[in-house]
């Protein structure tokens, strides 16, 4: 407080926020240096805690207060008109890119983390034997987890170009004719399945725009599906193996029965990290195509109307929604992470 | 010990935030957020020769075009004192100034100890943004349309929009397989800024309007339909990926030689091409917009405009300075430094100054400017775009027929009218 007192005195914010918190890290300090013992293990968390309530519970509660009310750009500086559950109805009832967009999502979470996972996991496979050349491999594939999303979308959308980029270019060398990757084309080959062929690329999203994002996400995520699968498989007990061998079983009995089951709980761990990093997915697919409205995906859409149009209310109501969709995915997934629904 | 380790972090950290410096007299100086464009280049250039002048700071925060009009219209709203200008397209601004984010400039511009009006020379500027009659910006640059052609190609660039398909046809390969150009015509189709601003000079020259003068929404029109109906056949000429291409994508085609056209196309890139190392830059040439061939014979044409120029934070922190500054990024020798150093200068004495503005660049701009038509200026602003965006997106997927993507679109904008008292 004398801290802020004084620094507010000279007329500055800056000062003032940086003496105040000093000043009450400083009160903090003396307080931990009086409390009794068996107090200073709780009072430690205080920082921690605080920080998590002021970034997380903070903005998670302004977002359900927003949610309720009429507000947008133009109304955001003055007063909000109480609109109780109108935002949520507005966008379930009346918003006509809510459902494309959420089947879309719902596409891309299952195409995007089925292949991750997969190769995440075939990878973690073929890594787990020795081989010469092994270790490159794995630095090699870790390198695109740590580029930035927005880096890799650019990175893709020159080699996606039509005309000079470098999988046209490739495919060309095979007498591949270009493919327009970046546009929104049906996918020839789902187009011509007899019956369903239409339907799939109409309302199914099959179409070269949708397999490129696909293809990104899952270039940059799979090493990280294979790094913690590939973890996961080294620190597994070898008594089950020894067991499987002596009993004769064939490799893929040995995968089956004991690698599977014993690997299932950090799958399932990997898939619910995915799946909530996908959800919050924005950058490749802006970068890729912006807010079209054929390749938009939830959080596309929860941006498009939080910052693009600003309907901060009905933003809210979105954000409100996906959050509760994320909890349930997790309450649904943790028994089986926490191993209870494989051990039965 | 305990206490002494506890006791040391304290005195640390007392100390050191009581010795934090207060920061400087921010009344020197003016913060301008801005993006990362040729404009800024000469709003830097210009910013230079006024700190000289004057001895005011002028600080840049830059920015990328990815996302910038979202977060620099979220900070104004949100009430940011972080910077006193904001570099920003006109289209924008009627929001701002109705969500009470920005200073109307009028109180400022009529304060005879601050403004010289008579040097100042208003009556110089063609286009003043207003809000209820208030000033909200003059702008910096004039924006506007064009046509580039490669005159290697196409000696005599198309007058209307027919000829305009027919020369595409001539230079797409898929139709033409001598064509040394794999597209005839490109036009920024991604969805975001631009796609509505392109289609506008299609929409306006077949004589349809988004809303008509009593502010009905006016898309499900015989004129609308014929204009997304043209708009949907360039897709033969197009890139197939063609909902990729933004400005600098456009700008990439043409300078790599993929387009052979790009029938609307901003005036900006003029010096773009100009300023590059590409083998067709002395073959890009520009044009008047095409339009429709009237029965009179004389064409219409329906260039859009628009501005980029410098609104005014409501909760600037040095606004004198601020103000000292604006007003000489929109005087006329602000507006010369600019105009030679990338930007788009709009006061028409510049443009129309033969030893200054020489070339056929900015006698082409006098001439469009002079037929430009500004998008509507409404309070939703942004959700009208985003309805644009969504019906150029599937007026050119070409899934649904025309008439129900205007409907449907009519009927969003009717949602998006304030309600009449």
């Amino acid at each position: 407080m004398l801290g802020t007192a004084a620094a507010l005195a000279l007329g500055s914010p800056l000062p003032a926020i940086i003496l105040g918190l000093g000043t009450l890290t400083a009160l903090y300090c003396l307080l931990l240096t009086i409390v009794p013992d068996r107090l200073v293990g709780r009072l430690l968390l205080v920082p921690s805690l605080v920080a998590l309530v002021g970034t997380t519970g903070v903005p998670i509660g302004y977002m359900l207060v927003t949610s309720v009310f009429d507000v947008g750009l133009t109304t955001f500086q003055y007063s909000w008109r109480f609109a109780g559950l109108a935002n949520y109805l507005d966008l379930l009832y009346r918003d006509p890119q809510l459902w494309p967009t959420l089947w879309r999502t719902v596409e891309y979470l299952v195409f995007g983390l089925g292949l991750q996972i997969g190769l995440g996991l075939g990878l973690a496979l073929l890594l787990n034997r020795e081989f010469k050349g092994k270790r490159l491999a794995q630095t090699v594939l870790v390198f695109p987890i740590l580029t930035t999303p927005v880096v890799v979308a650019m990175m893709w959308k020159y080699m996606f170009d039509m005309q000079t980029g470098l999988i046209n270019q490739v495919l060309g060398l095979v007498g591949i004719e270009p493919r327009p990757w970046l546009s929104v084309e049906a996918l020839p080959w789902v187009a011509a399945i007899p019956g369903i062929g239409a339907w799939l690329t109409d309302a199914g999203n099959f179409t070269y725009g949708f397999l490129a994002i696909i293809l990104v996400t899952v270039w940059q995520w799979a090493p990280f599906c294979f790094l913690v699968l590939y973890a996961g498989l080294v620190s597994l007990p070898q008594e089950p193996y020894e067991a499987a061998r002596m009993d004769g079983a064939s490799g893929w009995q040995v995968f089956r029965y004991v690698t599977f089951p014993l690997l299932l709980p950090l799958i399932l761990t990997v898939t619910l990290l995915r799946l909530i990093d996908q959800l919050k997915v924005y950058a490749q697919i802006w970068v890729l195509f912006g807010n079209l409205v054929n390749t938009r995906v939830l959080n596309i859409h929860l941006y498009t109307l939080g910052l693009g149009t600003h309907e901060y209310g009905k933003a809210s109501a979105l954000g409100v929604l996906t959050l509760l969709a994320v909890m349930l995915f997790t309450w649904l997934l943790l028994p089986w992470i926490q191993g209870e629904r494989v051990r039965r | 010990m305990r206490m002494f380790g506890v006791w040391i972090v304290a005195f640390a950290l007392a100390m050191g935030s009581w010795l934090v410096p207060a920061p400087a007299d921010a009344q020197g100086k003016v913060k301008i957020l801005a993006v990362t464009s040729p404009e800024t280049r000469g709003l830097k250039a210009m910013a230079a020769e006024f700190t000289k002048k004057t001895g005011i700071q002028v600080e840049f925060s830059e920015q990328g075009r990815l996302g910038y009009f979202e977060s620099v219209i979220t900070q104004l709203v949100a009430g940011t004192d972080a910077f006193d200008l904001a570099q920003i397209n006109s289209t924008f601004v009627t929001e701002l100034a109705a969500a009470g984010a920005i200073e109307f400039w009028d109180e400022h511009l009529n304060d005879g100890k601050r403004t010289n009006l008579a040097e100042y020379d208003v009556k110089d500027i063609p286009v003043i943004y207003r809000y209820n009659g208030k000033i909200t910006m003059i702008p910096t640059d004039a924006m506007s349309q064009l046509l580039y052609y490669r005159s290697d190609l196409i000696p005599t660039p198309p007058q209307t929009w027919d000829e305009v398909l027919a020369t595409a046809k001539k230079w797409t390969k898929s139709l033409n397989p001598q064509s040394p150009t794999p597209y005839g015509n490109g036009v920024t189709a991604m969805p975001g800024p631009e796609a509505p601003k392109v289609f506008y000079p299609v929409l306006w020259s077949f004589g349809g309007e988004v809303f008509d003068s009593q502010m009905n929404p006016h898309l499900a029109t015989p004129e609308a339909t014929r204009a997304a109906e043209y708009y949907r056949s360039l897709r033969q000429v197009l890139p197939p990926d063609f909902n990729s291409y933004n400005y600098p994508k456009v700008l990439d085609g043409l300078r790599n030689g993929t387009l052979a056209m790009a029938s609307v196309y901003w005036n900006a890139a003029y010096n773009d091409i100009q300023a590059s190392n590409s083998p067709h830059k002395d073959a890009i040439k520009v044009a008047l917009l095409p339009g429709i061939k009237k029965a009179d014979g004389t064409i219409s044409r329906r260039p859009q405009t628009h501005s980029w120029g410098l609104v005014f934070n409501k909760r600037s922190p040095s606004k004198d300075a601020a103000w000292k500054f604006l007003l000489y990024a929109t005087g006329k020798e602000g507006g010369r430094i600019h105009g030679k150093n990338g930007g788009s200068p709009f006061r028409t004495s510049i443009l129309q100054d033969p030893t200054w503005a020489s070339g056929p660049y900015y006698s082409l701009m006098v001439q469009t400017l002079a037929i430009a038509t500004p998008e509507p200026q409404v309070t939703f602003y942004s959700k009208m775009h985003e309805v644009m965006n969504q019906m150029i997106s599937a007026t050119l997927d070409g899934k649904e027929p025309i008439p129900a993507v205007l409907e449907r679109t009519n009927a969003s904008l009717k949602a998006l009218l304030p309600p009449k008292r």
